[in-house]
């Protein structure tokens, strides 16, 4: 395997990064954002085929002259995953911060290091 | 020669030179196989969104929804919030792999021999699938379009084959990137068109548009039957409807992420940055155009209606001949020479 990747990294350059406090930091701002979001629009968008499928007459009401709730909630889902869209693009921003903080810190460590010798 | 024939021919050749310049350019398996690597956000979100939108989306939908009314909206839907995700779980991670397949990324982290034979497995299976349904497509729809110009379903079909090999091994990713948004520009400019021609045709009234959708008048069986499109229930009916739908869900919503052609494009970006910003493109093209389906399907139905699609060629030609009776056959050409594009380009 280590044949296929040339560009693998030495190993234990890995585990520090991974080990380093603020790379832990990252990961959880990433997933203190992505499981909720994931969890929402999975329950949001299901919440659809579920009611059409097993409340059609509940889905059949009309709001707006002819135009029904069945309509209009399928609708909002495009928007819901716009939102989540937008929403997610300020908050990966932040990350592509912390991010280029780890590698930079880590890069500074490792040039420190080389002259150190 | 007619219309139709002449615009699939110079679709041909606009992509033909395409895939010639790009064949000049790439040289190498990073240049090959990931476009080196330079194609942009914005490029790269209109090519995803190009590949995606295949001909089911542009004939099955605007066929679904003709027929079936507000079930077949059902996939518009789906088609649009799935990128959710691929946007939030699969694009970056991909892309930061700095792989060139998915069976690559996979194999980076487990046991290579095995995920490998188990993602090659997958890649085929949903390729071969989603190829045939193009083919078929594009040869039922040459055979109807091009009845007189002598051109056979079989011929068609090897025709259409023949040029997705051309396409991919000669120009690589960088010239199906250029095919795909090209195709997504015209598919995107003859909807808008259709949209607004629907739209006037009543008279820029929504409620009268909603109106005619909730009085869609057909024959079935030789009764005359008037039903209301927008409710649900016509295609998924009891007892097991409820269920093909939240089957369906499950397939759109995890089944997108993983379609070959789509994941294919991740590698073509310079960062995870970019392949972020090219899902965000994506979305904002594909949620417009399934938004626009329902003027494309609920028109068919209320303009062209039932029994006359049924009669001139069937779901599927729903789209071109809403053109057709909005428009005359000249529009009717463009569209359908769109319709061949997607599905000429589709799978390259």
């Amino acid at each position: 395997m280590q044949l296929n990747n040339p560009d693998v990294v030495d190993r234990t350059d890995w585990d520090k990064m991974a080990a380093a406090p603020k790379f832990k930091d990252l990961m959880s701002a990433k997933k203190l954002f992505i499981i909720p979001a994931f969890i929402f629009f999975v329950v949001y968008y299901f919440l659809l085929p579920i009611l059409v499928g097993y409340a059609p007459k509940f889905m059949a009401t009309q709001v707006f002259g002819v135009v029904n709730i069945a309509y209009l909630f399928a609708l909002s889902q495009f928007l819901m995953a716009w939102g989540i869209a937008a929403l997610y693009v300020r908050a990966a921003n932040t990350f592509d911060k912390l991010a280029k903080e780890i590698i930079e810190t880590s890069e500074d460590r490792a040039s420190g290091a080389v002259e150190g010798r | 020669m007619s219309m139709p024939l002449m615009m699939f021919l110079l679709f041909i050749a606009v992509t033909l030179a395409i895939t010639y310049w790009a064949s000049k350019r790439s040289a190498g398996g990073s240049a090959y196989f990931a476009a080196s690597r330079r194609i942009t956000g914005w490029q790269n979100g209109i090519a995803v969104a190009g590949d995606y939108m295949s001909a089911a989306s542009f004939l099955g939908i605007a066929g679904i929804i003709a027929f079936q009314g507000y079930d077949g909206f059902m996939y518009s839907v789906g088609w649009l919030v799935a990128y959710l995700t691929v946007l939030l779980v699969v694009a970056e991670p991909l892309r930061n792999a700095g792989r060139y397949t998915m069976a690559d990324v996979l194999a980076y982290r487990l046991r290579p021999r095995p995920v490998r034979a188990m993602a090659s497995m997958s890649t085929l299976t949903v390729s071969t699938f989603y190829m045939i349904a193009q083919m078929v497509g594009a040869g039922a729809l040459v055979a109807l379009l091009l009845k007189d110009s002598g051109i056979s379903y079989h011929a068609a079909v090897v025709g259409v084959g023949v040029l997705m090999i051309v396409y991919v091994v000669f120009g690589g990713m960088l010239a199906t990137t250029w095919v795909q948004i090209i195709k997504a520009i015209l598919l995107i400019a003859g909807t808008i068109l259709l949209s607004f021609l629907v739209l006037a045709h009543f008279h820029f009234s929504l409620g009268e548009f909603f109106y005619a959708i909730s009085h869609v008048t057909y024959h079935d069986k030789g009764k005359e039957v008037v039903q209301n499109f927008l409710q649900p229930g016509l295609r998924f009916k009891p007892p097991y409807g409820a269920l093909d739908l939240i089957s369906l869900g499950l397939a759109l919503i995890f089944g997108t992420a993983g379609l070959p052609h789509i994941l294919v494009r991740f590698y073509t970006v310079p960062d995870a940055k970019t392949a972020r910003t090219s899902v965000v493109w994506a979305m904002a093209l594909i949620g417009s155009f399934y938004i626009m389906t329902t003027f494309l399907g609920f028109g068919a139905a209320t303009i062209v209606g039932r029994d006359f699609i049924a009669t001139h060629g069937g779901t599927n030609m729903s789209a071109p001949l809403l053109a057709q009776s909005l428009a005359g056959n000249v529009f009717f050409a463009f569209i359908c020479a769109i319709a061949f594009a997607t599905i000429l380009a589709v799978v390259a």
